[in-house]
């Protein structure tokens, strides 16, 4: 497959699809990192430690059955699926919060946050 | 319903509706806090959730007429205000957060290009920051005697739902009170037909005048289908909205 952009990219959270109400996503796959470098090395010498996964998403407010708002109005653990162009991410996560905004311009929008948790390494497919 | 904006919006503080005073809400944020309880025989991440809180930040004009946005923030209480937002034009069944909190701020910026605003946070206390579903028709006036609101229905958001056993809440906001002491029972039913009020604990509220209050039955209440409240009593022109949270997971 050549390069992509993110059109289209489909999000499933707690088995309902939310993806029309996101507007945006970041996932974040990092590994923690310890530094192991000996008093006999001039350059850095490093582990991998645990595998982790943060991220955030952004969408516009939609009250209807099954779409973001009665998904994500109680943090919580959920099963995450983000199904970019060739690739699916799968795993389940803590949604930390959920934040609303009413713009001054009459926006209503929400943001959340979420983290790995269950100790398994999030798949990608 | 679909994708909406924020127009027509309303945020009640405690028994006084400031939404023709605020300019923005910035913020209506449920939270949980996270323990990392990531084991030696783990090689990812483990975390379970902690304590719930909320907060409810927003914008107002300077206003010092009579019950506007001046004089009743910058009374900064030491007491718990009860925050309502009602997300979208209010209307039986549409959404609002409610929130017991704290004042944290009253927070005055006037602007090099004169505007003058405040700026307020209420963070949230003994409760985290919940949504809920309008019983009324956002601010509502019953005229006097037994009145049965239309009740919302539990299938609307979560299709194919009969019932849920985790209890609920209800926030109360009372704006005015003509005379006498109505009584609103939170009333349930399987068919829209035959209601009663919660069990085993009732959420019945008998305000005597303008003021909030939250109330919240066991966290294993059964809460069927179709919820309204039975107003009654002997009573004039009582002005109120009232925020119905169904809980849908365990909060116990």
């Amino acid at each position: 497959m050549a390069k992509v952009s993110g059109l289209t990219t489909t999000v499933t959270i707690a088995g309902n699809d939310i993806s029309n109400d996101i507007t945006a996503i970041n996932a974040d796959t990092p590994y923690g990192v310890q530094d192991i470098t000996g008093l006999d090395k001039s350059a850095m010498e490093r582990l991998l430690l645990r595998a982790d996964l943060t991220g955030t998403m952004n969408g516009v407010f939609n009250t209807a059955a099954n779409k973001s708002h009665a998904t994500l109005k109680t943090p919580g653990s959920k099963s995450y699926v983000c199904a970019y162009p060739g690739a699916t991410l799968t795993t389940t996560v803590l949604t930390t919060n959920y934040a609303v905004a009413m713009g001054a311009d009459g926006s209503l929008t929400w943001s959340c946050n979420f983290v790995l948790t269950g100790g398994s390494a999030p798949v990608w497919s | 319903m679909t994708k909406q904006s924020g127009l027509g919006s309303e945020l009640w503080y405690g028994s006084v509706d400031l939404s023709g005073d605020i300019g923005a809400v910035g913020t209506i944020d449920t939270i949980r806090g996270v323990q990392d309880v990531s084991a030696i025989n783990q090689s990812a991440m483990d975390r379970i959730m902690t304590v719930r809180d909320g907060t409810v930040g927003f914008t107002s004009f300077w206003n010092t007429a009579a019950a506007h946005a001046h004089l009743t923030l910058s009374a900064l209480p030491r007491t718990d205000v009860q925050v309502s937002v009602a997300a979208g034009t209010p209307a039986l069944g549409s959404w609002a957060a409610s929130l017991v909190a704290k004042q944290a701020n009253y927070s005055s910026a006037r602007g090099a290009d004169a505007s003058l605003v405040a700026n307020v946070t209420a963070n949230g206390n003994g409760y985290p920051l919940e949504w809920g579903e309008l019983l009324t028709t956002g601010r509502q006036t019953f005229a006097s005697g037994s009145v049965n609101t239309t009740a919302i229905d539990l299938d609307t958001v979560y299709a194919g739902s009969t019932s849920t056993a985790f209890g609920a809440a209800a926030y109360l906001h009372v704006f005015s009170l003509g005379s006498g002491t109505p009584t609103l029972t939170i009333q349930d039913s399987a068919n829209n037909s035959a209601f009663a009020a919660l069990s085993p604990t009732s959420l019945a509220f008998s305000p005597t005048g303008a003021g909030v209050e939250r109330q919240m039955t066991g966290l294993t209440a059964t809460v069927r289908r179709y919820v309204r409240i039975a107003v009654t009593g002997t009573y004039t022109n009582l002005v109120c909205a009232l925020v119905f949270v169904r809980y849908t997971e365990s909060a116990a």
